[in-house]
């Protein structure tokens, strides 16, 4: 396996695409309004690759989420899943290939059925794959043991774990189907520091085992350094900067990269942060949302790797 | 200080002795336990936790969730559920013990002279009266201004807080309006009556990084401008470095570490204030590892000998598994440390 690998990763520079979004599109429409929560979206995620979504509550980062996993239909555009259009299956071939995506969602309290012992929210996972009936309760144990839990937690019940515990539970639910991409909607944000840190090493761990892609949803800036490999910054629907995790990082260019960048707290000076941010903050922030109305459709390319859009 | 605190003194005082007390401590807690009953059994969620809150000063409160650190937050007010109730210990507040007030006498005090913002700012407003008859309830309850000047000073609070529409916020239900200018309502309506002590219970977990920021700018301000104590409770060490000039920090419902703010975060002593200080130095700094802690946090009830954090502790001894550490006062430097092997 890690031959194989090896040889992809010489023969190839960049490995294979995974999932490819065009432009897409979704607005909700109340009675009175219409939201565009995600405007002309595009990025690509490769094999074996983490690419991360930034961005506030509201910017339209978990609709993205949701419409790859087709939970949501995109108003336009297209979503190409190794290649095949999603929003043009019907149901049933719908079917045969929704166990490749998986999801972990953000509150793990909500997320796992209190009235099933956790055997049975893993089998149902099992199932999906065909594996032999007598086949079931070892492979549960075995994903329960590669997530850090042991077997005899099989027979609980959810409410006899902690948050940390459950959202093992969790990913172990969603490697079971033995998935090609994980969409991590914001896993770690309800969770304790320490147990964070958990979670991040086994997300990654997991990842170097079987392979799979991450799109990891987060508003953490400090997570997402950590977990990704390439990192998108959305704002208003859209996406204003993309790149690398070390030119977002080391050279943030959009003014909303850089007023993310300013909110974070640090331990160093904190004495600074609060006070001289408080000013400053709102200004830009205003200043960036006027601008957030009026981003064009141009991309500035920073570097091959690195883009952002620019105001008109 | 206010006409009403000295009504609700158990004894009379003279005007010598108001001035005595203000530069006292504002907020005692002295050996506080709280437990939690049910049918079946007692558990004990808080044990024997102290800290004091002078004028004007601000105190940080750092745990993981199921340390106790709300508890001990929520029994100063007695908003505790039912069936959690005080079982040793006192909290003062100046001379009077708020633990056995009488409802009627806390309720005096709750909202005029302590101030408090919960964590959901969503739902710490009532859904169905405007933010202008929320805000306004405290201020005509405990101050008795006539409606214009209700009206006046609610138009202050808004924009104290940073909403820049506040004749529009005021007639708008909760709903209406996004996380963070809830909490800003709630930060508003906390401070209606200039309270001494501000309790902010993880104020921004909730919010975005951007909001965060926004929040404890305010909250700064807001201390500094109205002279407010303030104790404030996170599991964020950033949010807790920024705004606290003192830490306690609590694992396993009792305080393990307390020590000023440069203290904590350059010299910690406690094996788990240092591993929470590393994750948190780790995250922000952008480490390509992360250190890992074992293990999970004790809940409440289990394992009463020996140390609470040992089974996750590198350093345990066998000691640390077999007698329970006090809370002593370091040797060197100032601070309080609960560690058989740092002192």
């Amino acid at each position: 396996m890690l031959e194989l690998q090896m040889r992809e990763q010489n023969s190839h520079p960049k490995p294979p695409l995974l999932l490819e979004i065009k432009n897409i599109c979704k607005s909700f429409v109340s009675k009175n309004s219409v939201i565009k929560a995600v405007d002309r979206v595009s990025f690509n995620i490769h094999k074996g690759e983490t690419y991360a979504l930034v961005g506030e509550s509201g910017c339209g980062k978990t609709t993205t989420g949701r419409m790859i996993l087709r939970l949501l239909d995109v108003d336009k555009g297209q979503i190409l899943f190794e290649g095949i259009p999603i929003s043009g299956l019907t149901k049933r071939q719908l079917r045969k290939k929704r166990h490749t995506i998986q999801i972990i969602f953000q509150n793990p309290y909500g997320s796992l059925n209190p009235r099933m012992k956790i055997s049975t929210l893993l089998a149902e996972a099992i199932v999906s794959r065909a594996e032999k009936p007598s086949h079931i309760r070892a492979e549960a144990e075995r994903l329960l043991q590669s997530v850090g839990l042991g077997k005899e937690n099989l027979d609980k019940y959810p409410h006899e774990f902690s948050g940390g515990q459950r959202q093992r539970i969790c990913i172990a639910r969603a490697i079971a189907t033995h998935p090609k991409l994980i969409i991590c909607d914001e896993p770690v944000s309800a969770l304790d520091l320490l147990v964070q840190a958990q979670i991040l090493c086994l997300l990654q761990k997991l990842q170097k085992e079987y392979g799979f892609s991450y799109l990891f949803i987060s508003h953490d800036l400090s997570v997402v350094r950590y977990m990704s490999d390439r990192i998108g910054v959305m704002y208003n629907g859209r996406i204003v900067e993309e790149g690398t995790r070390d030119e977002i990082f080391k050279n943030p260019q959009h003014s909303y990269t850089r007023l993310l960048f300013a909110s974070l707290p640090t331990l160093k000076n904190a004495d600074a942060f609060a006070a001289a941010h408080i000013q400053k903050d709102t200004e830009t922030c205003q200043k960036v949302l006027r601008q957030g109305k009026e981003h064009s459709n141009q991309k500035v390319e920073v570097s091959p790797t690195h883009y952002l859009l620019a105001d008109q | 200080m206010p006409a009403d605190f000295q009504k609700n003194m158990i004894f009379p005082q003279n005007a010598d002795k108001t001035t005595e007390i203000e530069m006292q401590d504002l907020l005692r807690i002295e050996n506080l336990s709280v437990v939690a009953t049910d049918k079946k059994r007692t558990t004990q969620i808080v044990s024997e936790v102290s800290f004091t809150v002078r004028n004007g000063e601000t105190m940080g409160i750092i745990g993981e969730s199921g340390c106790g650190k709300s508890i001990t937050a929520m029994s100063i007010l007695k908003l505790t559920e039912p069936n959690i109730h005080i079982d040793k210990g006192h909290i003062y507040w100046g001379n009077i013990c708020l633990s056995e007030l009488s409802e009627s006498r806390l309720r005096k005090i709750c909202g005029k002279e302590i101030g408090m913002i919960f964590q959901e700012p969503m739902t710490s407003l009532n859904p169905v009266f405007t933010i202008k008859q929320q805000l306004s309830a405290p201020i005509r309850l405990h101050l008795g201004l006539s409606k214009p000047d209700i009206h006046q000073r609610c138009i202050r609070l808004m924009e104290d807080v940073g909403i820049k529409d506040p004749e529009k916020t005021l007639k708008s239900y909760p709903h209406e309006l996004s996380g963070g200018m809830c909490q800003r309502v709630a930060i508003a309506i906390a401070i209606s009556c200039d309270p001494q002590l501000l309790i902010a219970d993880e104020p921004t977990t909730a919010l975005d990084v951007t909001i965060q920021a926004q929040i404890l700018g305010i909250l700064k301000n807001l201390i500094r401008t109205n002279q407010m104590a303030l104790l404030i409770i996170s599991h964020d060490m950033g949010v807790i470095a920024s705004l606290s000039e003192n830490i306690t920090v609590m694992y396993g419902g009792e305080i393990v570490e307390q020590n000023t703010r440069d203290n904590i975060i350059k010299q910690s002593s406690h094996p788990y204030t240092k591993k929470l200080i590393r994750s948190a130095e780790e995250l922000y700094d952008g480490a390509d590892e992360l250190t890992l802690v074992r293990g999970n946090v004790p809940r409440p009830g289990e394992n009463r000998t020996g140390c609470r954090f040992a089974p996750r502790c590198d350093l345990s001894t066998q000691r640390c598994h077999a007698e329970h550490p006090p809370l002593v006062q370091k040797e060197r430097g100032k601070g309080t440390v609960r560690c058989w092997n740092c002192r």
